[in-house]
């Protein structure tokens, strides 16, 4: 597999629309649609009431950065249109996303299509203001507990991006919230996703910036890695991969085990695990300094 | 290797199924079928796919199939751990043509994407268990937009002009460098047609059609 060290952005197409406007005095009974470009609803928002949107296809990829920005924060706009705009908004990369995100989140009330809509927005862009980051990790986080607890399976790709997108912004101090993701009860994917997470933290920090932190994630990460590394647990595909992303997250965190665990790893004699948990250390910074190289090639041997 | 053209058969987890464009024999896309199940071209099945997006699983429509005689039980198994481990990364894969499958770890954040086309997934996936289907990028034969668009039609046809050459490049593909070594569906389902012992198979452009 080819590896290269930057990011490009997803791409959206599709999705189309005509706006259709009440003209006139504001009353329901005066109301008559008219078709209209999106560039003339974003310029006639404060004189007409828009009223409804229907499908069409494309206009995302006409309108610019700053009528979809508009159609953003606007009221008046169908939550059908807001979620196009945004799409198309994350699709371009815009800045402006994460921290329309942010604030978004934090709102009491919203509909759960939307809350899903900004959750994986903020997983789909890339925020380089740091204030911005830490609304993020902050409004993620309440949204991710929300979500943990919910029976439905629907909640859980909005659950897992929003633990992604804590990874991706958090600090090492503050990783021990993703332990609140680890617990017995919660379910084998969100503890997959949570060290996932915790492996991007751990593979972007050499250091521990806090040592009484770190303690408390090492501790809860060896006895994880005792219980799953054990041919008793490894009887399904889903066991395994959780398996392999412990084994990375605990290695990364302790580097003092390593060579140990790399052992326990080979000893089990499934090669399928070692190849995963070669792919999950190689999946981070760090997998390609050493020890961690070194590690990756005695599984991948 | 068997690969066939549908009539009507049973199919079985990780077989690799295709699907063509409406009267012609260049296949669309491809993916892995996410069960046993029974196949017939008139009816959508549920696939492991990079539709896009990565969808584990989605459903498409099948009209060719092949798959690899004589896999172990640890193959198989190997197999189900690898869609098992990318199941919760869904959302950090971006369709990406060339190359067909590539690893991004991001430089600031250290938090890893994965690109794959709907052939490069498939590939990837036979990869983890040590089986090579095709040659590598550079080895593959060079088609030309017009080939492209046939293939990716729905991606493509639609659209002309700089919002073609954006998107082209956007998926790996600028126009500069046309024609490219791309990795299509066909040589899938075509690498399935050779004995495992000859594997990786060496593309023709003729292989786009099946």
């Amino acid at each position: 597999m080819t590896e290269t060290a930057s990011t490009t952005p997803g791409l959206v197409i599709g999705g189309v629309l005509l706006v259709a406007l009440v003209a006139g005095s504001g009353n329901a009974a005066d109301a008559r649609p008219i078709a209209v470009p999106v560039q003339s609803a974003v310029t006639c928002e404060s004189d007409s009431a828009i009223v409804s949107i229907v499908a069409s296809p494309g206009w995302e990829l006409e309108a610019s950065p700053e009528q979809l920005r508009s159609l953003l924060g606007s009221r008046q706009v169908s939550l059908e249109v807001k979620r196009c705009a945004l799409r198309e908004l994350v699709g371009r990369d815009d800045q402006v996303v994460p921290s329309f995100v942010a604030g978004a989140l934090a709102s009491r009330t919203m509909q759960r299509s939307w809350r899903d809509d900004l959750i994986h927005a903020a997983d789909e862009t890339r925020c380089a203001d740091l204030q911005t980051r830490q609304e993020l990790v902050t409004s993620l986080l309440q949204q991710a507990y929300a979500l943990r607890d919910d029976p439905d399976p629907s909640a859980d790709p909005p659950l897992w991006a929003a633990l992604r997108t804590i990874g991706r912004y958090a600090q090492a101090s503050e990783a021990t919230v993703l332990l609140q993701f680890l617990r017995p009860q919660d379910r084998g994917k969100t503890r997959q996703v949570a060290l996932q997470s915790l492996q991007t933290i751990f593979g972007r920090f050499a250091d521990a910036h806090d040592v009484w932190h770190q303690e408390v994630i090492q501790r809860r990460l060896e006895e994880l890695v005792a219980k799953y590394l054990d041919s008793d647990f490894l009887t399904t595909g889903a066991n395994t991969a959780l398996a392999a992303n412990a084994f990375a997250a605990t290695v990364l965190a302790t580097p003092s085990v390593a060579t140990a665990l790399t052992d326990r790893v080979l000893e089990l004699r499934n090669a399928s695990l070692a190849s995963l948990g070669a792919l999950a250390l190689a999946d981070t910074k760090r997998g390609k300094t050493e020890p961690f190289r070194s590690i990756v090639a005695r599984l991948r041997a | 290797m068997p690969a066939l053209v549908l009539g009507a058969r049973q199919g079985s987890r990780f077989d690799v199924v295709g699907s063509r464009a409406d009267l012609s024999s260049d296949l669309t896309h491809v993916g892995m079928l996410w069960a046993s199940t029974s196949l017939s071209s008139a009816v959508k099945v549920r696939v492991a796919h990079m539709g896009p997006p990565l969808q584990l699983p989605g459903e498409m429509q099948v009209h060719v199939v092949g798959w690899l005689e004589g896999l172990e039980r640890d193959e198989l198994e190997a197999l189900e751990d690898w869609i098992e481990y990318m199941e919760t990364r869904t959302k950090a894969c971006v369709y990406f043509c060339r190359p067909a499958r590539q690893r991004q770890v991001d430089a600031e954040s250290g938090e890893v994407t994965y690109k794959f086309s709907c052939a490069g997934l498939v590939e990837q996936a036979y990869d983890h268990v040590g089986i090579r289907l095709v040659v590598g990028d550079a080895d593959l034969p060079r088609l030309d937009l017009e080939t492209l668009k046939r293939v990716w039609s729905a991606l493509l046809s639609r659209l002309t002009g700089p919002q073609l050459e954006r998107i082209l490049a956007k998926f790996g593909l600028p126009l500069a460098e046309a024609p490219w070594p791309v990795l299509v569906p066909g040589y899938i389902l075509h690498s399935l047609t050779q004995r495992r012992g000859d594997l990786p198979y060496q593309s023709a452009a003729s292989d786009v059609a099946f």
